[in-house]
């Protein structure tokens, strides 16, 4: 099993309640069993043998959104995020996964996003070259931008082209096989992995960007485990390649944005890659805009499920009682937009209540001043 | 009633249950009831760890109004359903287990501020608030409970009131019956009361104060109206090292006798100063480790703080600065992460108790005589960490590294231990516990405690749950049946 390779975590986790006030699903829907001291307590049983996986118990282990804020909060550098994802690989090689996650598989490798949405209609609401050769950067677009969020692939791509940068698609996109990962699916994720990692290097490209962190996390910290080798190419997020495009003075946002925003950090972007000034850097050139931090921010930034975009597709009521969260916590800040980094996190927050703060990616936003 | 019987009649009992909070908020499920099973008392996590099976649930159900409550403690009745309520689940005695199955009643769902009253400063919430949330949103406006005890973010405002919890500004502050101005409650046939709307009366006796400790025994508190206090302008801290305990105890009582108002002091003993100050602080010394702070206005600080380092110094002492003060204040929650606190295989309990300064040596030191005379396999250390005009408590703890593997022997030499060291305690002038409450660990010893006295609390509970559904196996009170 592996989530042998989790027992410090499982041990110490089972009995310790120290980070239940942080644990973005726990505070949401009050359970116990869906704080990491009730998963430790469930994984101990299962690991010694002393309970099997029934459906329920396989239902707790996918309710978790692998926010990290446990992680974060921890003085006792334990990592519920991993023995979950090492759970959910037991469950799949047992066959012993919700017909849901199945679902979400079969959607994946048969149309490469986790939607079951058309492979040809990735790109249809999307202006930007495929395919091009030689460019200077691949745009790595991904599923929740290409699909629900276009309009930011469009604005990215309006900000390259005003940089005069030299980019494409990648003809083919498909997803990077992080959600097949993230459910547990580790050799699909593996073979995906690999397709990718070999589209990319063919490209040529020494710089690939992407508008999403699920993907950045993907290339950076996955394939290298996968094995699927991205050949030495720079990877970045858009908020770290247009804070460049910035400083080089390449782009310059000019038309004001009278607003104060603030900027959501994200589990990939913020907690994992600790990428916090660079969107910060980036809202500060714009003018009349007024940079404000909401209370949680930074790594302890609460969550709104974004990883691998999974639990909007679970747990779509879960998933709103998050925003929700987020939003609340933008109003009693005094937040009037609220700035995302993630397409998946964009979705989300779209249509919640409370209503009030505007919800905008920071590409969208920067386009906007940019002109 | 048997929940899980397979009569038609429970089908009704959960119809009912789902009709009061909706069936999104009623669970069955095996995850629940395993999560709902163990808290942090030490026999039911031994009990896990070695693959027993814990008393679980039947039903656990999530209630969001004190209607709600009510309603449900009325099915109970009805029923004939045991009814143990679930704040954090984090306390050491057992207080949130569900003994006799039934329904646990999580109140997390019950966690609105309703309001802060900025010219009285109170703050009125639903006590099934996680404190450290009810915290958040008072400091966002300038204020705190000053309840800041390090399972805050664990524990919720009703898991405080019903076992009367502390925290560590609480010799200044005091504990949480110190700060309740009243309480909303349920009572177990299902009648909302609230207390008196200020603590201090002549209207006869304190029924806030009778329900506070009742431990779910008593009905169910749902909403608690608390004192506040405005953020203070400045903390400092300042920490010696005492040659011995008795030195440091001795400067601890001065500093309380002459009146000075310190927010904290923590006098750890020789052993607990080598063993867990060096591990979480660095602080590598032998003796006694004292720290001390006060809050407030900066003049006021100044002044009761260069009392506080004159009396202090007029004993045989170490000083370290206010640095390795500052850093116990910033590092006060770290003990309690896994690396750093006892965990299994080790068998460990909290002895928290509290006498008067006359005693609490005393009190101290026949514990330490239980342990290393009667129990060889056991060791002993201690803090003082709440501290009164009158007295302070004693955190001690006992440790057994290798118990025994068989569950059955680890548990009643748990037991034993428990037993010898509190009645040692009470024949000193120590009580049964100061601040973790009673529950299922030590509600046999109650009798013992109270005398007489006991009676009176027996006959309460029998008037107000006369059918004992109400946290039953807790406090010492008749088992359900």
């Amino acid at each position: 099993m592996l989530i042998a390779e989790q027992t410090k975590t499982i041990d110490a986790c089972r009995f310790c309640f120290m980070c239940r006030h942080v644990c973005t699903l726990g505070v949401v829907s009050g359970k116990e069993s869906d704080t990491p001291r009730g998963k430790g307590l469930i994984l101990f049983k299962i690991l010694k043998g002393h309970a099997q996986y029934t459906p329920d118990l396989v239902e707790t282990v996918y309710r978790c959104c692998l926010c990290g804020l446990c992680e974060a909060w921890c003085q006792a550098s334990c990592t519920p995020p991993a023995a979950i994802l090492a759970a959910r690989a037991d469950i799949v090689a047992l066959g012993q996964e919700p017909a849901a996650v199945r679902q979400i598989k079969e959607n994946l490798l048969q149309t490469g996003n986790p939607f079951g949405l058309p492979a040809a209609e990735r790109f249809r609401s999307i202006q930007a070259p495929q395919g091009r050769t030689p460019a200077e950067v691949l745009y790595y677009v991904g599923c929740d931008t290409a699909y629900l969020q276009p309009q930011i692939a469009n604005a990215f791509a309006k900000l390259l082209e005003a940089a005069g940068v030299k980019f494409t698609l990648l003809a083919g996109e498909h997803s990077t096989g992080k959600p097949l990962y993230a459910l547990g699916y580790r050799d699909e994720a593996r073979a995906m992995a690999q397709r990718l990692a070999e589209q990319i290097r063919a490209t040529g490209c020494r710089t690939l960007v992407t508008t999403c962190p699920s993907a950045l996390d993907a290339f950076k910290t996955d394939y290298p485990a996968l094995g699927a080798d991205l050949g030495g190419i720079e990877v970045l997020h858009a908020a770290q390649y247009l804070d460049r495009l910035v400083q080089q003075k390449r782009l310059t946002p000019k038309k004001p944005v009278a607003t104060q925003a603030s900027v959501l950090d994200g589990t990939y972007l913020g907690r994992t890659h600790k990428l916090f000034e660079e969107p910060r850097r980036v809202l500060q050139q714009v003018p009349q805009l007024g940079l404000r931090e909401m209370v949680w921010t930074r790594q302890f930034a609460y969550a709104a499920g974004e990883p691998a975009g999974l639990l909007r597709l679970l747990h779509p009521e879960l998933s709103r009682q998050l925003a929700a969260r987020v939003l609340g916590e933008a109003v009693q800040s005094g937040v009037q937009t609220l700035v995302t980094t993630c397409p998946v996190t964009r979705t989300t927050l779209a249509g919640v209540e409370p209503q009030g703060p505007k919800v905008q990616d920071l590409v969208e936003l920067l386009a906007e001043s940019v002109g | 009633m048997r929940v899980s019987s397979d009569s038609y009649l429970h089908e009704m009992f959960f119809t009912e249950l789902a009709d009061v909070v909706g069936a999104e908020n009623v669970s069955t499920s095996q995850s629940d009831k395993i999560a709902y099973s163990c808290d942090y008392y030490w026999i039911p996590e031994m009990w896990i760890d070695r693959g027993c099976r814990n008393p679980q649930p039947d039903v656990v159900v999530h209630a969001r109004t004190t209607e709600e409550v009510s309603r449900l403690c009325r099915i109970a009745q009805n029923y004939k359903v045991p009814l143990t309520v679930w704040g954090g689940g984090s306390g050491s005695q057992g207080g949130a287990l569900p003994m006799y199955g039934g329904i646990v009643l999580d109140t997390k769902k019950l966690n609105r501020v309703i309001e802060i009253d900025k010219k009285s400063l109170t703050v009125t919430a639903e006590t099934g608030i996680i404190m450290q949330h009810l915290e958040w949103a008072l400091e966002r406006e300038g204020y705190s409970t000053m309840h800041i005890p390090a399972s805050i973010g664990c524990a919720t405002l009703g898991g405080f009131l019903a076992h009367r919890g502390t925290g560590v500004l609480s010799t200044k502050y005091g504990k949480i019956e110190d700060m309740v101005m009243s309480v909303e409650a349920v009572l177990p046939d299902g009648t909302i009361i609230n207390t008196l709307p200020v603590p201090r009366h002549a209207s006869g006796p304190d029924l806030t104060q009778l329900l506070l400790g009742s431990e779910g025994t008593l009905g169910v508190m749902t909403k608690a109206t608390l004192k506040i206090h405005p953020i203070p302008e400045v903390r400092r801290f300042h920490a010696f090292v005492f040659r011995d305990l008795a030195a440091g105890l001795e400067a601890g009582r001065q500093l309380m006798v002459q009146r000075l108002r310190p927010s904290v002091i923590r006098l750890y003993d020789e052993a607990e100063t080598r063993r867990l100050v060096r591990r979480v602080l660095g602080v590598d010394k032998e003796g006694a480790y004292l720290v001390f702070g006060f809050d407030g206005d900066a003049e006021m600080v100044d002044l009761e703080m260069a009392r506080a380092l004159k009396i202090c110094r007029s004993y045989p002492h170490e000083d370290l600065g206010t640095k390795l003060g500052e850093d116990w204040w910033e590092h006060r929650y770290d003990f309690f992460f896994p690396n750093h606190m006892f965990h299994l295989p080790q068998a460990f309990g909290t002895l928290d108790t509290v006498a008067t300064f006359a005693n609490i040596e005393n009190v101290y030191r026949a514990m330490k005589r239980v342990v290393e005379t009667q129990f060889p396999e056991a060791r002993y250390i201690g803090h003082f960490s709440h501290w009164y005009e009158w007295g302070c408590m004693l955190y001690a703890r006992f440790i057994v590294d290798h118990p025994p593997e068989d569950p059955h022997l680890a548990a009643q030499l748990y037991n034993r231990i428990w037993d010898a060291c509190l009645r040692a305690a009470m024949a000193e002038g120590g009580l049964l516990n100061e601040h973790h409450g009673i529950g299922l660990k030590l509600g046999r010893l109650m009798r013992e405690l109270y005398g007489p006295a006991y009676g009176l609390l027996e006959k309460i509970k029998q008037a107000v749950d006369p059918n004992n559904l109400m946290n039953p196996g807790k406090m010492g009170f008749q088992s359900y049946r």
